[in-house]
């Protein structure tokens, strides 16, 4: 397993959110994270790449206990973030975001370069000198997306990357998260969308009020009506 | 007209001195949100330790590195030793960098004493230069050059390379930065060194024009702010545009409306803090 969440409780002050989460990631799989706005799926990712450290229980990263490492460790130690929110940097162009971001030559046969992200994502190859507030949101999430990438995880942590995309624009996330699944790429995916999780998942785990209430396979889910309507609204 | 120009060149040159102390001031509270009110005592700190090394070496261009590689270190050894321990506690490291401030003016007044000094410039920027049939002071010309090629270097550095995009990406998010896997703590190691050198360096540039005495930095401390409230924070082009306002101001508004010189510029900053609180060329 590359990265196994093991009964992390994590607090915002005395406010308890996440209640002994337990999530596993095995290599080259696709796991998705699903659950309504609030329940603690961010947390969860903060909680993984150290920004809201989990105040008990372990995550462990290629066998290294990682939940009391500083954010920048737990990044140089191969996890990619795609934050909720895109969170470019605004005052760098493209090229800078990219830039600053950039590490190492990658272990999927495939380094991802400046070049190679521009390649993928034609657009910002077109904005290349435009400050990353000028973007759309679209742009804004290949952007993310690519920034994550010249990293050269491990794993990436996708936080909810079809949020308030055009459905094209969903789309062409959707080819990117496949492209990078059959190149070896685990990823935990964290999505309010369920047809698109389900569409690209080979795990999802279902979060309620900071605990999971279910894990299985997508088709197992899909006929889980009880577990859809009442957890996911569906 | 003469008196115009000379008050212009007066002003500007003043301008630069503040940007030099205002643009290390801005972008540790941009990117590291400590309002550091030590960093008036480092402009003071850098003039008298610039004095010794020319007392000891007669050499006013080692000086002025003096004065700048003195607060440098100091800088560092700050944000290593003692900012780091408080990073997210705003009012602690507020409390603290006045501890600072006040150590600072003791020390000067220790190891220089309290009279006022003076520190000539370099022989050859003595006296007056006329041109356009206006008089200029020399010295003054020499500092609002200093001050340009310093805002161009700075301008290049912050925007033209790997380690300004890096401290742009912490003034933007720190936090996004970290997650990145961007070493923001050498960033804060950097900047901070970097602001308190151009700290010193300009408390050593400025010796000359301004006597020397210990008080100084409650004089220009409350200038820098302006300068950052007026120009935003975290910002070069906020920076650059605050010193010129403010020493333009504050210039013009002694020599013509002395009883009025405080009205005059925190007035215009108490507007901007009322309707555009980020500043000029901040970011809401």
């Amino acid at each position: 397993m590359i990265l196994e969440i093991d009964n992390v409780h994590t607090y915002y002050g005395d406010s308890h959110v996440l209640h002994g989460v337990s999530v596993g990631v095995n290599g080259g799989e696709v796991v998705a994270l699903l659950g309504r706005n609030g329940v603690g799926k961010t947390t969860l990712a903060r909680s993984i790449m150290g920004l809201t450290p989990a105040r008990r229980g372990q995550i462990t990263f290629r066998n290294e206990e990682i939940a009391r490492l500083q954010p920048t460790q737990i990044a140089r130690r191969g996890i990619g973030l795609v934050p909720q929110g895109r969170f470019v940097f605004p005052s760098l162009t493209v090229y800078e975001n990219l830039m600053v971001a950039s590490r190492g030559d990658g272990e999927h046969g495939k380094g991802w370069n400046i070049e190679r992200v521009l390649d993928v994502f034609p657009p910002l190859r077109q904005r290349i000198n435009n400050r990353g507030s000028a973007l759309s949101g679209g742009e804004q999430q290949m952007l993310a997306i690519g920034r994550a990438l010249v990293t050269n995880p491990s794993l990436l942590v996708m936080d909810e990357p079809s949020e308030g995309l055009a459905p094209l624009m969903v789309r062409e996330v959707g080819k990117l998260v496949q492209t990078l699944k059959e190149q070896g790429y685990p990823i935990f995916l964290i999505e309010q969308n369920l047809a698109f999780a389900l569409e690209h998942a080979d795990v999802v785990y279902v979060m309620s009020k900071g605990t999971i209430v279910f894990r299985g396979a997508p088709a197992e889910l899909e006929r889980n009506d009880a577990v859809t309507a009442q957890y996911l609204g569906i | 007209m003469s008196f115009l120009g000379v008050q212009l060149i007066t002003a500007l040159a003043f301008s630069a001195l503040l940007f030099l102390l205002a643009i290390g001031f801005t972008l540790i509270f941009g990117m590291m949100n400590i309002v550091n009110l030590a960093h008036g005592s480092y402009f003071v700190v850098g003039s008298y330790v610039g004095l010794s090394v020319l007392v000891v070496s007669g050499n006013f261009y080692l000086a002025v590195l003096g004065g700048g590689l003195a607060l440098a270190l100091l800088g560092i050894v700050q944000e290593i030793g003692l900012f780091r321990r408080f990073h997210g506690k705003p009012l602690d490291q507020v409390l603290l960098t006045l501890a600072m401030s006040l150590v600072f003016d003791q020390m000067i007044l220790v190891i220089w004493g309290s009279q006022p000094q003076e520190m000539p410039p370099p022989g050859w920027l003595v006296g007056p230069l006329t041109a356009l049939g206006i008089t200029f002071p020399k010295y003054r010309l020499a500092l609002i050059v200093v001050g340009a090629v310093t805002a161009l270097a700075m301008w290049l550095l912050i925007e033209k390379t790997k380690i300004g995009a890096i401290v742009r990406a912490g003034v933007d998010n720190e936090e996004i930065a970290r997650a990145m896997g961007i070493d923001v703590d050498k960033a804060f190691v950097f900047v901070f060194a970097l602001g308190s050198f151009l700290a010193g360096m300009g408390g050593v540039l400025g010796a000359p024009m301004l006597e020397l005495q210990p008080a100084m930095s409650s004089t220009v401390l409350p200038l820098a702010i302006v300068v950052v409230i007026i120009g935003g924070p975290g910002s070069f082009a906020g920076a650059l545009a605050g010193s010129l306002f403010v020493g333009l101001v504050d210039s013009f508004g002694k020599a013509y409306f002395p009883q009025f010189s405080y009205f005059t510029l925190f007035v215009p900053m108490a507007l901007i803090l009322a309707f555009r609180p980020q500043g000029i060329f901040g970011r809401a």
